[in-house]
């Protein structure tokens, strides 16, 4: 079961708690688009884990895999529509991370089920 | 007598992939590191002066390509808890045992976040990046 989220709630959430709901987010984010894309290693903690060890450099690796899952998941519902993956990972080397979990979010919405 | 080269990188794509990023992992390490001096920063530790879990992963590969295993240890004894734990939790995750992998999961978690908390702390300074010769 993926639950659809408003991402405008989300980053206040995150604002407000100090980035404590951003780390929520992204975990059950990642763990939502692995579901969608039937793919069950793409899941929120490992990929939490490596950026925490990797000091946040795996973030940019996990931008890049978002845009592939989504446009898989896209690709098995016949609604594909573009591969957004390059986007993700140019936003996240700019420190624009927060902008990626805006857009995936949008994508899990339109998906979610 | 003639050679002829069968690899397909395509069709071996985790081999192919582990190959050139131990090659680049290697060039990275040992020429692009001593010859410009200019490594990859650590954001979290520019920023505040604090260890993040992952500092002192290069220095530990450094030493470790030096055979040196007791400094690679001091540098970061995280990872030599972490892969093993993480080659169990691939291993339970393939063979779809849910509850023990997600189990591992949690535990690699608790022990990354208390681990980044402890290395600050002037009692366990021990955790932090520590060279011994």
């Amino acid at each position: 079961m993926v639950i659809q989220r408003n991402p405008v709630v989300a980053i206040i959430l995150s604002f407000i708690t100090c980035g404590i709901y951003g780390i929520y987010w992204f975990i059950v984010l990642t763990t939502d688009i692995g579901k969608l894309s039937k793919d069950p290693s793409f899941t929120g903690g490992k990929h939490f884990l490596l950026s925490l060890i990797t000091c946040g450099i795996w973030s940019i690796v996990w931008a890049y895999q978002v845009g592939k899952q989504i446009s898989e998941a896209q690709k098995q519902r016949g609604i594909y529509e573009a591969d957004n993956s390059t986007l993700y990972l140019v936003l996240s080397i700019f420190g624009l991370g927060i902008v990626v979990y805006v857009l995936a979010q949008l994508e899990v919405n339109k998906l979610a089920f | 007598m003639h050679f002829k080269c069968t690899f397909d990188p395509k069709k071996h794509p985790i081999l192919s992939w582990g190959v050139s990023l131990g090659v680049g992992g290697l060039l990275y390490l040992k020429v692009w590191l001593p010859m410009t001096n200019i490594g990859i920063p650590c954001v979290f530790n520019e920023l505040t002066g604090f260890y993040c879990p992952g500092c002192g992963i290069t220095r530990a590969v450094l030493s470790l390509l030096r055979l040196d295993v007791i400094q690679a240890f001091r540098y970061n004894p995280l990872v030599f808890i972490l892969l093993p734990l993480y080659a169990m939790y691939f291993i339970t995750k393939k063979k779809k045992m849910p509850t023990l992998s997600n189990g591992i999961m949690a535990l690699m978690l608790i022990m990354t976040l208390a681990f980044g908390v402890l290395r600050n702390i002037p009692m366990f300074d021990f955790l932090a990046p520590t060279i011994i010769r």
